[in-house]
């Protein structure tokens, strides 16, 4: 048995095998929030997990991230168990999920609770084992900062940023980042989070050779330039934090 | 298999493949105005509403949405009596090959459905899935605008019924 997924991808990549069962019925569709986690069910589609997020928190970086994602008519197809497991380089929800402790329970063969980025980096989670949901922190205390970079509105994103920035007055006590579309799919610079902590949020600057890591030529654009716009792309989304507000930019 | 789905309002059974997707379902049953594009999802000429809800119908396995209600562009006006939305199109010079108008138009009445003063912000990102290649897009978002005028100056309206 394979499990594929999802709302899109499944169509895109049709599985020979004779038989399908659609799991878009068994009830792996619901979205909760409580006061520290929110739990999005695998088969939930962008709309539907964005509608119950942002009703909750409207500032929340899955928010942010899945009001932008595609466009309207595939937020209302695409599925966040879907995206997950298949990852491709465009994803709105694997940052941000990453950005705020995902972990995902899996039904079938590896039944359990694994840490996102264990279950992205293990293949063999694909193979007779289906995403149940997707929990991540709710994160009331930080401002989020979510942002795509597209070569035009109508093309994926080459690649995504997903900054969290905590504060006391404008010191930053706090910060996570995640970018994905990098080399390896996606990094997450823990030295840098680590360097500015204690600075004054808006008078940050990063440069590119902070990331540890870079994105790869794409479609026309050199690496060097793909990776100093997500340095600027960061910068902007600490700083904004120290405006008191959350916020999301994107396009190229 | 076999399937049951409102179209339009009116109930259809179907025969179709297992693996078959809505938009060959629909246009096999002679709704060729759901029009098969990029196939892929991405240019939106495929649109119908899924319980009011835009989808691209190339992207929807038909087993999956059976005895959903589905919603063409047939489904709002006709030619002799056509929706606000499909005049004000018409009237805004936003057709020209009219490929891409029937999912402009299925579109445009689910963002006025819950939006029914748009900015142009909003009316660029429900019309985002929506490829045009022969008007550009100043004309359609024109045409938007004149829509939600019309349709606030309705006297009544019917929501998620024909306008």
């Amino acid at each position: 048995m394979r499990l594929h997924g999802g709302g899109t991808g499944l169509l895109r990549n049709r599985p020979a095998s004779g038989t399908l069962v659609d799991l878009s019925l068994v009830g792996f569709s619901d979205t909760s929030v409580d006061s520290d986690t929110i739990t999005i069910g695998s088969t939930a589609t962008f709309a539907s997990a964005c509608k119950a997020v942002a009703a909750v928190q409207p500032g929340h970086i899955i928010a942010l991230a899945l009001s932008h994602a595609a466009t309207p008519a595939l937020r209302n197809r695409i599925t966040i168990g879907g995206s997950v497991a298949l990852f491709p380089p465009w994803s709105s929800i694997v940052g941000p999920l990453l950005a705020t402790d995902g972990r995902v329970r899996l039904v079938g063969h590896d039944a359990g609770e694994v840490e996102l980025s264990e279950y992205l980096a293990t293949r063999d989670f694909r193979q007779g084992t289906a995403i149940e949901s997707i929990t991540c922190a709710r994160e009331t205390e930080a401002f989020a900062y979510w942002y795509e970079f597209r070569r035009t509105r109508l093309t994926y994103p080459l690649f995504t940023v997903s900054v969290l920035t905590r504060l006391a007055g404008t010191e930053i006590t706090g910060c996570r980042i995640v970018l994905t579309g990098t080399r390896g799919r996606y990094a997450r610079p823990v030295h840098l989070e680590e360097e500015i902590v204690g600075s004054a949020a808006d008078a940050v600057t990063i440069k590119p050779s902070q990331l540890e890591t870079i994105i790869p030529d794409r479609q026309g654009f050199s690496s060097e330039y793909l990776t100093h716009v997500a340095s600027v792309e960061i910068t902007r989304g600490i700083r904004k934090a120290a405006t008191g507000k959350s916020g999301s930019g994107g396009g190229s | 298999m076999t399937g049951v789905f409102t179209i339009n309002g009116n109930e259809r059974t179907i025969e179709f493949d297992s693996g078959a997707t809505l938009l060959e379902v629909l246009r096999e049953a002679g709704h060729v105005e759901v029009k098969h594009g990029c196939g892929q999802g991405e240019c939106g000429a495929c649109v119908v509403l899924l319980d009011g809800n835009p989808v691209n119908s190339c992207q929807v396995f038909a087993a999956s949405v059976r005895g959903r209600s589905i919603t063409t562009a047939a489904g709002l006006g006709s030619r002799l009596e056509p929706s606000p939305i499909q005049t004000a199109f018409a009237d805004a010079g936003a057709v020209q090959c009219g490929f891409c108008t029937p999912g402009m138009v299925l579109s445009t009445h689910a963002l006025l459905e819950n939006t029914p003063d748009p900015t142009d912000d909003e009316i660029t990102e429900a019309l985002s899935g929506n490829l045009c290649r022969c008007t550009g897009y100043a004309k359609t978002i024109e045409a938007v605008r004149e829509a939600a005028r019309r349709l606030r100056e309705q006297p009544s309206r019917n929501p998620g019924g024909k306008r």
